[in-house]
């Protein structure tokens, strides 16, 4: 089923939730939950009632609908998930999502986000390249005694991070709708314990073509490496006495800013940029399967099994499962370096 | 004759895997140079290709190389860009951050050879992901 239906989740009541994708089957409606990637199955009632709720009628006083089974259907359907009762602001394991935009169709109708996803896979590495190329050949003179010091490191730093969570997440939307069977559900702002970001909703289950799948996850980091490169460039183009000379100190800020989500999200860390890119080559999730593979030998029957199974390439297997769970303590690491910073800082 | 033929084939991938590792080493202390990626992907592939036992697996066994061969160029840029960035930080710290841009390289590296696997053999035979799906087929 295409496109959204009009609901209005500043509505006065419930409505379906704009990360429900209901598809025909021949066993009945398939309901594809996009925020916990599960498929619930509805019978036709249950569906239709589904779709009435547009956040402006009653859930209780649907037309065609006994009062029995709109309470019946509702607490199913809220069960599942399938129903948006929290306006704008939703909370997830710990997550704060708000939603700042809905798009009107979940898939594109034009051929705009195909351009602009074939400009950024061909273009981000070559820019990124030439970025470091120029930072290497010219020297840069930074004039540590520059009028706007200070407002230079804030502007590099936060306004780098900011414009760097912004874009990668456009980068995620733009190549999901450059394939014809993925679907954008919506954007917005979110706050994961104390940290601020960004996010989109995305659906790529139905892209079936595992390099395009791995392209979607891979397209953040290739936004963050050509805004990076793109600063680099203007870094070492700009004249020392012109506006943006002023602001170069910024520029740098800002292009480690991106450096370092690029390096942060490319790692195989589990739900990261990495991980999602691996697990569409491969073909399900790595981290599961390095888990499962590395159960079977804590015990001698199920190790001989394991080997005699897969042989000498049971050794890549294991190889593998251990590289990627050692992957795992990445953010761990990275909170243990930023704690030493502070540490060393205290001490010195 | 099978035997003696892959005993010399995995003889060849083994002596291409040194080559790999020297290249990776020279990256590492020489002037670097771009050239070097591409001759050292190419020469992964000859490995991957050369051995018998690899046939149908060369996605896992391409992961497993990688791991292996980038370790000098890897530990080089690691301490090269953690130093370049921090001037003046606690020893601990430095190390730390060392194996952070080890791991973010390393995924970088294996991603992109996850991708070349890809295309090259579309088709794999590996068990990697087996285990899982025995275990989520039995509890279904």
């Amino acid at each position: 089923m295409r496109g959204v239906p009009k609901i209005n989740i500043d509505g006065r009541y419930p409505c379906k939730a704009n990360w429900v994708i209901l598809k025909s089957t021949k066993n009945g409606i398939a309901a594809r939950n996009c925020l916990n990637q599960e498929t619930v199955k509805l019978t036709d009632r249950q569906a239709k009632y589904l779709m009435r709720l547009d956040g402006n009628r009653n859930p209780c006083k649907i037309k065609g609908f006994t009062k029995q089974e709109c309470e019946e259907y509702y607490d199913y359907l809220d069960s599942e998930v399938l129903i948006r009762d929290e306006g704008r602001t939703l909370h997830a394991d710990g997550i704060m999502l708000h939603t700042v935009y809905i798009p009107e169709r979940k898939y594109a109708g034009t051929i705009i986000p195909k351009i602009l996803n074939s400009l950024l896979w061909l273009t981000f590495l070559p820019v990124f390249l030439y970025g470091l190329f120029r930072i290497s050949r010219y020297d840069i003179e930074f004039g540590m005694n520059c009028n706007y010091f200070f407002a230079n490191v804030i502007t590099g730093i936060v306004g780098g991070l900011l414009l760097g969570m912004i874009l990668h997440e456009v980068g995620h939307a733009i190549a999901c709708l450059a394939n014809i069977k993925g679907a954008f559900l919506e954007a917005g702002f979110m706050i994961r314990g104390i940290l601020p970001g960004a996010y989109v909703m995305i659906d790529a289950t139905d892209v079936t073509n595992r390099r395009k799948k791995a392209q979607i996850y891979l397209a953040g980091i290739e936004v963050n490496l050509l805004l990076s490169g793109l600063l680099m460039i203007l870094m070492t183009s700009v004249r020392e006495n012109s506006f943006l000379g002023e602001w170069k100190i910024a520029m740098l800020y800002a292009v480690v800013q991106n450096v370092i989500l690029a390096l942060i999200n490319i790692s195989l860390v589990e739900n990261f940029d990495g991980e999602h890119t691996m697990r569409a080559l491969f073909g399900g999730s790595i981290v599961d399967a390095a888990k499962a593979n590395l159960k079977q030998m804590f015990s001698a029957k199920k190790r001989r099994n394991y080997f005699r199974k897969n042989g000498i390439n049971g050794i890549a297997n294991i190889c593998t499962s251990m590289v990627v769970l050692v992957f795992q303590i990445f953010i761990p690491l990275l909170i243990l370096a930023e704690i030493s910073i502070f540490v060393g800082g205290v001490f010195s | 004759m099978n035997r003696r033929y892959d005993i010399f084939k995995t003889m060849i991938g083994i002596i291409t895997i040194g080559l790999l590792i020297l290249q990776s080493y020279g990256m590492a202390h020489n002037r670097f140079s771009w050239w070097n990626i591409p001759v050292s992907m190419i020469l992964l592939i000859l490995v991957v290709k050369s051995v018998s036992f690899m046939r149908g697996w060369e996605r896992i066994w391409m992961f497993v190389i990688t791991l292996f061969s980038t370790i000098p160029f890897n530990v080089k840029m690691g301490v090269n860009i953690v130093d370049w960035y921090f001037v003046d930080i606690f020893l601990v710290t430095k190390i730390i951050f060392r194996v952070i841009v080890y791991m973010s390289l390393l995924s970088a590296e294996e991603i992109m050879m996850c991708f070349v696997s890809n295309i090259i053999w579309p088709e794999q035979k590996d068990t990697f992901l087996n285990e899982v799906r025995e275990e989520e087929d039995g509890s279904i």
